[in-house]
């Protein structure tokens, strides 16, 4: 069984950055979606999803959540030397805020940009969540993970 | 609890040292401190090492046992301590538990790293978070910390870049100093840029080195040949990870730096000088709003002023701090404390804050969620000094 799983893996051209954060390929009809969850008694909302609530110490009480469409850049940088995880230069990082849908709690969360461009993504600029490849690893397959991407406001 | 002193210092010179191990730097720092202290090996009665990447860049571990043993120091309890760039000062701050707390009368602390990398690579501090693994790197991150500072209270390029020329001037009165070579805004401005708005210039070196401590009881201390320095108060906090979290500070900080005033009885207006973790540009400018040396956004104009360079009001990191003297991660925290004994006991050199009686040392690491792992604060007082000398 175990077998089977890895000869599936080795042959896909792609394979998600961590499991569990959203689900690729997107399925037909449905917006990119990352999965969080969220507390019911504190509303802290936690992604990647946890067990136990850090700030209550309940389980059994996080209620899943999806994070999708647009956000706002609350900081971002330009990096221009490698990560030591193989992100290549330039790259673009930053914090984006987002809204959980119907509800008054957003999300602050780390991610990559599609784009190394200052302008499009200054602080208060207008993303979109998209999955994209970040990187290649070592079997020349394409890592994939939550990406934002500027969002042309004309 | 019980009052703890130093009295007893030492370190190599930071830099590059590709043909000293481990166990080579490691030695030189204690040895230095033991004959300061004027003790004998088998004096001490514990051991503490503060080492961050020695597992990750050299595939070893306990590195204390090794590097005292060296020195003569063994059969007694030694700890390894990782706590990121927090990881000596954390040392600093069990080692002084176990002193307070009655347990040991003489204790040794070590931080020791080799962390030069391959040129033009990021320092390789594991990639198994899911923010490394997305390129979430240090000068990354501290860059996201400075455009936010930069959004909210306007501070500048040039002020951060002002840093790094301010403690490239005290760096090149140290001889520990890994550069030795003055900065002019225009030059740390035009190095590469690493993560915008940090340029190469702005970010600390990675660095080779040691530093070591030797601490006591008051009862020890008064047989020590040494001036004893007290270390008024030790505090270590961690982040609260909060979502949402105001990237410009750190919660961790302020509520550090304000224990450690509770318990030390003084408050910020009492500090002549202090060592804080700049291993960017902006981050000594955040540590002077954390520490209270001034409002929250203001750090960029007590740098204006000139009130932390030496000869100023308040002169920070008069050792040259990270980005002169250099970064051996966990080397940096036992170090600042080195730096302001020596400064308290008046014996700095070219680089001597006059009038110093209170001292001032922060130092944090690690980063998960946004936060700060680890962060510590330590209060030094020249007690045989009095309070009244530092108004002449």
């Amino acid at each position: 069984m175990h077998k089977k799983i890895e000869d599936a893996e080795q042959q896909a051209d792609w394979v998600p950055v961590q499991p569990g954060l959203f689900t690729y390929p997107v399925p037909a009809g449905k917006k990119p979606a990352l999965y969080a969850n969220q507390c019911q008694t504190c509303s802290g909302i936690y992604f990647p999803k946890r067990d136990i609530c850090p700030v209550c110490f309940t389980n059994g009480d996080l209620v899943d959540k999806e994070i999708s469409g647009c956000g706002t850049v609350y900081t971002s940088s330009i990096v221009q030397i490698p990560s030591p995880s193989g992100i290549r230069p330039p790259y673009a990082c930053g914090y984006v805020d987002m809204a959980l849908e119907n509800e008054d709690e957003s999300i602050r969360l780390y991610a990559l940009f599609t784009d190394p461009d200052p302008v499009k993504i200054a602080c208060g600029q207008t993303v979109e969540l998209v999955i994209d490849e970040v990187r290649r690893d070592d079997h020349a397959r394409a890592v994939m993970a939550h990406v934002f991407r500027p969002v042309d406001k004309d | 609890m019980r009052d703890v002193f130093v009295v007893g210092v030492g370190m190599t010179e930071f830099g590059k040292h590709p043909e000293l191990s481990l166990r080579d730097l490691g030695r030189q720092a204690c040895r230095a401190a033991i004959e300061d202290a004027g003790v004998k090996p088998d004096e001490i009665e514990a051991g503490y090492c503060g080492n961050a990447l020695a597992s990750v860049l050299q595939q070893t571990t306990s590195v204390g046992q090794s590097v005292f043993w060296e020195v003569g120091i063994h059969k007694i309890p030694v700890v390894n301590i990782e706590n990121a760039c927090a990881s000596g000062s954390t040392a600093l701050h069990e080692a002084w538990k176990s002193v307070a707390g009655g347990f040991c009368d003489v204790a040794i602390v070590l931080g020791v790293e080799k962390s030069v990398m391959p040129k033009g690579t990021a320092l390789n501090v594991g990639t198994a978070s899911l923010e490394a693994q997305l390129g979430d790197i240090f000068p990354g991150n501290f860059a996201m910390m400075a455009a936010r500072h930069m959004e909210e209270f306007g501070t500048t390029r040039e002020q951060m870049a002002q840093v790094s020329v301010k403690n490239h001037i005290s760096g090149a009165l140290n001889p520990y100093a890994q550069f030795q070579k003055i900065l002019s805004v225009e030059e740390v401005l035009a190095s590469p840029m690493i993560a915008d708005p940090l340029t190469l210039y702005s970010c600390c070196p990675n660095s080779d080195g040691a530093a070591a401590l030797v601490i006591c009881s008051a009862d020890f201390a008064s047989r020590a040949t040494s001036k004893a320095i007290k270390i008024a108060a030790s505090v270590l906090t961690t982040g609260g990870y909060d979502n949402q979290r105001d990237l410009t500070g750190w919660e961790a900080e302020r509520s550090a730096a304000a224990q450690a005033y509770e318990i030390a009885g003084l408050g910020p207006e009492d500090i002549d000088c202090a060592e804080v973790h700049d291993a960017f540009t902006i981050c000594e400018i955040v540590h002077y709003e954390g520490l209270g040396f001034c409002p929250p956004g203001e750090g960029g104009r007590l740098i204006d002023q000139g009130v932390t360079a030496l000869g100023g009001a308040l002169p920070v990191n008069p050792s040259g701090g990270l980005l002169s003297k250099g970064h051996p991660v966990g080397a940096s925290g036992v170090a600042q404390i080195v730096e302001l004994t020596w400064q308290l006991r008046n014996e700095a050199g070219k680089r001597q804050v006059a009038d110093s009686r209170v001292a001032l040392a922060q130092i944090m690491g690690g980063s998960q969620q946004g936060d700060v792992c680890a962060c510590t604060v330590h209060i030094l007082v020249n007690e045989q000094m009095p309070a009244a000398s530092c108004l002449s």
